[in-house]
C-alpha cells in the first residue's frame, strides 16, 4: 500500500432542504482512495451511495469538511472549475449508460475531448483506441439504439477512459444488465484495474461489491470499513445485537407455554 | 471547439426538420415582409423620383387655384414669364374633355362605322416630353416647337387611348377629328406610370391649337423650366411677384417646386414604408418568441443531455453556447429564406406594378444582421436556464 493517496475525504456532511427543515444525508464521512485501487461502496438504497457518489465526482459540492483529489482541493472550486475537474480527472459509468442516442459510438466515446479541446484527428485516433480496447472496434459506426446494453455499457466505459483520468466512477454499473453481461463487465474493470486504473465503484449488490479488491459500507449515512462494519453486522446485514441470543429464546419459549 | 458545437447544432437542428422549419416560418415571414416592402418602397420611390427628376427640380409650377379672381393666364402673360431671367421656357397645359371622331375609310380604328370617343385632350408643347426621364414615346414623334409655333392640326395618343381605338394597328400618319378638325396622328406615347398617368387616357396636341381652335380657354396651369439650378429659389420669387401682379391678388395661385413636390413624395413615401416595415418588425418580433418558445421546449426536453455534458465537462459557458449558436442557426436561416422570398416578391411586384426592380446589398446584410440578433437576444433566455441546470438534477430526470 505504498501508492500515493489520490482521493481523500474529511469530514464530510451533506443535508437536502426538506420542508421547512433538512435532511441530512451523510454524516462525517472519512474516505481515502489510493492509486490503483479498486474500491466498492455497498450499501442498501436510500443509504446515501448516489449523494456520496455526486461529491466524489464533483457533480455536487458537500455542506462542510475538506475534499482533496488528485492534489486539488475541490471545496474551494466554483463550477466552471468543477467542470474541468470532471473532463480531466474523472470518468463517470452510469447505470443507464447515458449515451446521447443520436450519435454514433465514436462521437459518444469523444464527447469529453471535444470539451477538452482536443483537436479532431487526434480526438478520432484516441477514441478508436478506446473502442477497440473495450471490443467493439467493429461497432463505432453504431448508435446505442443499435447496440446491447452491454455494449452500450462498454461504450460509456469507452467514454469514461478517454481523457484518461485519475479514477472510473461507476454507479451501479451493473444495475440495468442481466447477471452473464453485469459479470463481463464487472470482468472489463478488473482487466482496466490491473493495467493500472483506479476504480470506485457504487452498488446495492454485495455479490457485485466483492468483485472489487476493497469493500467500504454505506448505511444510513455513514461510511464503515469492512472490519468496522462485520463487528457490527452479521453476513445478513442484521445487527448482531438486535440477533435473538440462546437467552431471550429461552426466555420467550417459556413465556410461550 | 467552436467548430464541434457548430456540427453538433446543425445536427440537432436537423434531427428536428419539421419543428426547425416551422420555428423558422416565423422569421421568415417577418424578414421576408421587411425585405419585400423596403424594396418595392424604394422600388416606387425610385421610380417615382426618376419621374420627377426628368423635370428636376429645376420645373417650378405656377397655377391657378381660383378661377374666379382671373379666368386664366394669356399667352402674353406666359410670355412676361418666359422673359424672367434664368427661364429657359415655359411649358403650358390646358385640359379639356372633347370628342373624338373616327371616319371608317380615313382610319383603321377598330369601328367600321363613324366612331365618336370622348377623351381627354391636353394641349401641351414640346416640354411635356421631358416630364420623364424614361422613354415617353411607344412610336413615331414628339409634338415640337414646330408645331406648337404653327399650330400644327398634329396629336400624340396616349397609350390607353391607342389600345381603345386601334388595337395593336400602328396608326401613325392617319387622321381623326376633334370637335370637327382634321389631326394627324404623328406618335404613341409610352405606358406611363407612377405620377404621370392621365397621360395615358389622353390625347396630346399643341398648346396653341388647343387654345386657339379648340377653344379650351385660358392656360389654369404651367411649367417654368429655369436654366440655372442656383437660380431656383431667387427666379421662384420674381415669378410670385409677377404672378401677384398679373393675378392682382395675393390669393388664388400657387408657385410650386417640382422639388418640393420630390420631397413630400419622398416624405409620405418613407413614412407609409417605415409605418409597414414596422408592423413587419412586429411579426418578427413574434417569430423571436417562437425561437424563445422553441428553445425552451429543446432545453427541457434534453435536460439530461445537458446534464451528461455537464458530468462530461462541458462548462456552464460552453452549454450556453451551444444552445444560443442553435438560436442563431434557426433565425439566421430564416433571416435568409426570407431575404430571397422577400427579394422574390419584391421582384413580383415590379413586373405587376410595373416600376423598376432594385435592391441594394446593405439591405440583404441589414436583414440578415437583424435576424441573427433576433436569434440572440430570444435564445439567450433558454441558453442561460440550459447553463444553470445542475448536473445531478439533469442527470436524474429521464
Ligand atoms: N435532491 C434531493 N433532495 C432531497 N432529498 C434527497 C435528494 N437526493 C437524495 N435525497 C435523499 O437522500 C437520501 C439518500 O439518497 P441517495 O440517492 O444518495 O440514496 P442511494 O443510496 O443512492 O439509493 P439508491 O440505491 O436507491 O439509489 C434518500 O433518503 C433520498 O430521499
Ligand atoms: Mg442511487
Amino acid at each position: 500500500m505504498a501508492e500515493k493517496v489520490l482521493l481523500s475525504m474529511r469530514a464530510i456532511n451533506k443535508s437536502y432542504p426538506l420542508g421547512d427543515n433538512t435532511l441530512q444525508v451523510l454524516f462525517d464521512i472519512d474516505f481515502e482512495v489510493r492509486q490503483k485501487e479498486f474500491v466498492s461502496i455497498l450499501g442498501p438504497s436510500g443509504s446515501g451511495k448516489s449523494t456520496l457518489m455526486n461529491i466524489i465526482g464533483c457533480l455536487d459540492t458537500a455542506d462542510s469538511g475538506s475534499y482533496v483529489l488528485n492534489g486539488k482541493d475541490i471545496g474551494a472550486m466554483r463550477d466552471r472549475q468543477l467542470a474541468k475537474v470532471r473532463n480531466n480527472d474523472i470518468g463517470f459509468v452510469f447505470q443507464q449508460f447515458q449515451l446521447l442516442p443520436r450519435m454514433t459510438s465514436l462521437d459518444n466515446v469523444e464527447l469529453p475531448l471535444i470539451y477538452a479541446r482536443v483537436p479532431s484527428r487526434e480526438r478520432k485516433a484516441r477514441a478508436m483506441v478506446l473502442l477497440n480496447k473495450v471490443g467493439l472496434g467493429d461497432k463505432v459506426m453504431n448508435k446505442p439504439k443499435q447496440l446491447s446494453g452491454g455494449q452500450q455499457q462498454r461504450v460509456a466505459i469507452a467514454r469514461a477512459m478517454v481523457t484518461d483520468p485519475s479514477i472510473i466512477l461507476a454507479d451501479e454499473p451493473t444495475g440495468a444488465l442481466d447477471q452473464a453481461t453485469g459479470a463481463q463487465i464487472m470482468d472489463l474493470f478488473e482487466q482496466l484495474n490491473d493495467e493500472g486504473k483506479t476504480i470506485i465503484m457504487i452498488t446495492h449488490d454485495p455479490k457485485i461489491a466483492r468483485r472489487a479488491k476493497r469493500i467500504v459500507h454505506i448505511l444510513d449515512g455513514r461510511l464503515y470499513s469492512a472490519e468496522e462494519y462485520s463487528a457490527i453486522y452479521d453476513e445478513e446485514g442484521v445487527k448482531w445485537e438486535d440477533k435473538p441470543t440462546i437467552r431471550s429464546r429461552r426466555i420467550r419459549r417459556n413465556a410461550n407455554v | 471547439m467552436f467548430k464541434d458545437i457548430l456540427a453538433m447544432s446543425f445536427k440537432n437542428l436537423a434531427m428536428n426538420k419539421m419543428r426547425t422549419f416551422l420555428t423558422t416560418l416565423g422569421i421568415i415571414i417577418g424578414i421576408a415582409s421587411i425585405i419585400a416592402l423596403i424594396t418595392i418602397g424604394q422600388g416606387v420611390t425610385s421610380s417615382i423620383i426618376q419621374q420627377l427628376s426628368g423635370l428636376g427640380g429645376n420645373r417650378v409650377t405656377v397655377s391657378l387655384t381660383d378661377t374666379r379672381v382671373i379666368p386664366g393666364f394669356t399667352e402674353e402673360d406666359m410670355l412676361r414669364f418666359e422673359q424672367l431671367d434664368n427661364v429657359e421656357g415655359v411649358s403650358p397645359s390646358l385640359y379639356a374633355t372633347k370628342t373624338i371622331t373616327l371616319i371608317p375609310g380615313e382610319t383603321h380604328s377598330l369601328y367600321d362605322r363613324v366612331y365618336n370617343s370622348v377623351s381627354r385632350v391636353i394641349g401641351i408643347d414640346n416640354y411635356y416630353f421631358d416630364l420623364s426621364a424614361s422613354q415617353m414615346l411607344l412610336s413615331g414623334r414628339e409634338i415640337y416647337d414646330y408645331d406648337v409655333q404653327n399650330a400644327s392640326h398634329v396629336c400624340v395618343l396616349g397609350y390607353e387611348v391607342w389600345k381603345n381605338l386601334y388595337g395593336n394597328y400602328n396608326p401613325i400618319g392617319e387622321v381623326v377629328k376633334i370637335q370637327n378638325m382634321d389631326f394627324t396622328i404623328v406618335g404613341i406615347l409610352n405606358k406611363l406610370v407612377g405620377l404621370e398617368t392621365t397621360g395615358n387616357y389622353s390625347v396630346l396636341v399643341p398648346y396653341t391649337v388647343a387654345m386657339r381652335e379648340l377653344q379650351m380657354g385660358l392656360v389654369k396651369k404651367f411649367d417654368v423650366v429655369i436654366s440655372d439650378s442656383d437660380a431656383v429659389s431667387l427666379t421662384v420669387s420674381q415669378m410670385s411677384d409677377l404672378c401677384a401682379d398679373i393675378v392682382g391678388s395675393t390669393r388664388g395661385y400657387s408657385v410650386s417646386n417640382q422639388q418640393e413636390v420630390m420631397n413630400i413624395v419622398v416624405t409620405i413615401t418613407d413614412l407609409i414604408m417605415g409605418m409597414l416595415a414596422g408592423i413587419a418588425a412586429i411579426s418578427l418580433l413574434v417569430g423571436g418568441i417562437g425561437i424563445m418558445n422553441m428553445m425552451l421546449v429543446s432545453v427541457s426536453e434534453r435536460t439530461s443531455e445537458i446534464g451528461l455534458r455537464k458530468a462530461l465537462g462541458a462548462k456552464p459557458s460552453v452549454i450556453m453556447f451551444q444552445f444560443i449558436v442553435e438560436a442563431v442557426i434557426i433565425s439566421l436561416l430564416g433571416g435568409i429564406l426570407g431575404v430571397a422570398l422577400g427579394i422574390t416578391i419584391a421582384y413580383l411586384a415590379s413586373v405587376l406594378i410595373g416600376y423598376s426592380f432594385t435592391f441594394q446589398a446593405s439591405t440583404v446584410f441589414l436583414a440578415v444582421g437583424f435576424s441573427a440578433a433576433v436569434g440572440l437576444i430570444f435564445g439567450i433566455l433558454p441558453a442561460k436556464k440550459a447553463a444553470k441546470l445542475s448536473p445531478i438534477d439533469a442527470l436524474r430526470a429521464q
